[in-house]
């Protein structure tokens, strides 16, 4: 469209003769007609030197005409349709930013109440207004009730961010409560604060009775009492031991036997005879005798006990110890405590060993006094 | 079809070579191709040499475009095309 035209007038009516030695020396005729008793011819404006000396070659004479951008745009003038969309849609896009078309109003405070606070203000939908948008949030966040409020206009569209004051009955007043403590001996393992501060870091070692969230907020350099609320949850460390000695004293049995038999009858009983070992045990047996006298018959075995000295390897007893070792750890545990690890380990001690179970367990420890 | 046997009955070869080409665009213009010159023009009729004839297109506010020493298109409010 924006093409370099250059348009020679020539003083002849020979026009043949003109359009035949142009066409011939290469050159494209854009346009060839007669106006009265001249030719007019259009051609490319890098072909001007080459048409001016074939012209005074032929010794005519011809007015020159440039055309370049103005006449590219003329042309387009000229093409009433385009120029008019064009021209349309260039007011359209100059005017429509100052029209708010429509209205978007986002969060939970009521959206007549917006759009009432909005036309109070010049601004509706399909209005021609212009919107100072931090005007309007002030105006907004004057609202009853109202917490935030943003304001923004995109294209024809005003989107208005608002949200409500929350309920009286969720925001926790300060009760002070003093702050929480630890419960127990442990190495803080996670936190979570609802409100209040936090005093130690994660693997931190505290003792019970320590603060573990303060009843405050810092605010700056300022303390602003607030109430410590939250869960702290430590590692906590239980211990159980198991010793293992090679020499044991153990009571068996020698094999020596000693039945004892009494009886009872209308409630008296025969005098009882004394254990005859210093070591035993004993196994009883009852009956009764007789259909119209009935008799109580017991008779009692004791089976002697002597001290005897055992001896034991450590592979024999070593799982047996680990496992006593570690279900005794094991039981020291508050049931609400959550196992993460275990382990046993054996020390030698003097002509024995030292079976020691640790279990590992994480357990809330925040209370309060 | 019809190409192939017009090329039999001009001896063979590319028909574009031998012979001018002349399309008609309704009454609006005429495409001229492989046209040997510009005889005569004037806003009512342009003529144009062709390899063995001279072609007369007539009407009126004739125009020729994009000329060159073989094609031409002649604008305008066209009326006849005749041969000569």
């Amino acid at each position: 469209m924006l093409k370099h035209v250059d348009c020679f007038t020539v003083e002849s009516s020979a026009s043949t003769k003109i359009a035949s030695a142009v066409t011939k020396s290469g050159v494209k005729i854009l346009s060839l007609k007669k106006e009265g008793k001249n030719t007019v011819i259009h051609t490319n404006f890098k072909h001007r030197p080459v048409i001016i000396a074939l012209l005074n070659q032929l010794c005519y004479n011809y007015k020159l005409v440039s055309y370049g951008f103005m006449k590219s745009v003329k042309d387009f003038a000229a093409r009433k349709g385009l120029a008019a969309g064009l021209l349309a849609a260039m007011l359209f896009f100059m005017l429509t930013p100052l029209y708010t078309l429509r209205i978007e109003v986002k969060g939970d405070y009521p959206k007549d109440e917006v759009l009432s606070a909005l036309e109070s203000l010049g601004i509706s939908a399909g209005g021609r207004a212009k919107v100072d948008c931090s005007l309007l949030e002030e105006s907004l966040l004057k609202l009853d009730g109202v917490a935030s409020a943003s304001v923004e206009k995109k294209g024809t569209t005003l989107i208005v961010n608002i949200l409500s004051e929350l309920p009286e009955q969720d925001v926790y007043i300060y009760g002070g409560t003093g702050p929480l403590v630890a419960t127990a001996d442990a190495v803080v393992s996670r936190q979570i604060v609802y409100s209040g501060t936090a005093l130690h870091k994660k693997g931190q070692t505290i003792r019970a009775g320590e603060s573990v969230i303060a009843d405050y907020v810092l605010v700056g350099e300022e303390k602003v009492p607030a109430t410590a609320r939250g869960e702290v949850y430590g590692l906590v460390y239980y211990t159980a031991t198991a010793w293992f000695t090679p020499e044991v004293i153990e009571l068996r049995e020698s094999g020596n036997t000693f039945k004892v038999t009494s009886t009872e009858f209308l409630g008296a009983a025969s005098a009882k005879k004394d254990a005859p070992y210093e070591n035993y045990y004993t196994e009883s047996r009852t009956y009764v005798t007789g259909i119209l006298l009935p008799v109580r018959v017991t008779e009692t075995t004791y089976y002697e006990l002597v001290e005897t000295r055992v001896t034991y390897t450590f592979e024999e007893c070593e799982k047996q110890l680990k496992a006593s070792a570690l279900e005794a750890a094991s039981a020291k545990l508050p049931l609400a405590a959550s196992l993460k690890n275990k382990w046993i380990t054996v020390k030698p001690a003097g002509n024995g060993f030292v079976v020691e179970a640790t279990v590992e367990a994480e357990i809330r420890i925040d209370g309060r006094l | 079809m019809f190409t192939d046997e017009i090329i039999k009955l001009t001896g063979g070869g590319s028909l574009e070579f031998y012979l001018p080409k002349i399309t008609v665009l309704g009454k609006r213009a005429v495409v001229i191709e492989g046209h040997r010159g510009v005889v005569f023009f004037s806003s009512d009729e342009a003529k144009f040499r062709l390899k063995n004839c001279m072609l007369s297109v007539t009407g009126e506010k004739l125009e020729v475009k994009n000329l060159t020493s073989s094609d031409a298109l002649v604008s305008g409010a066209i009326s006849g095309l005749s041969y000569a």
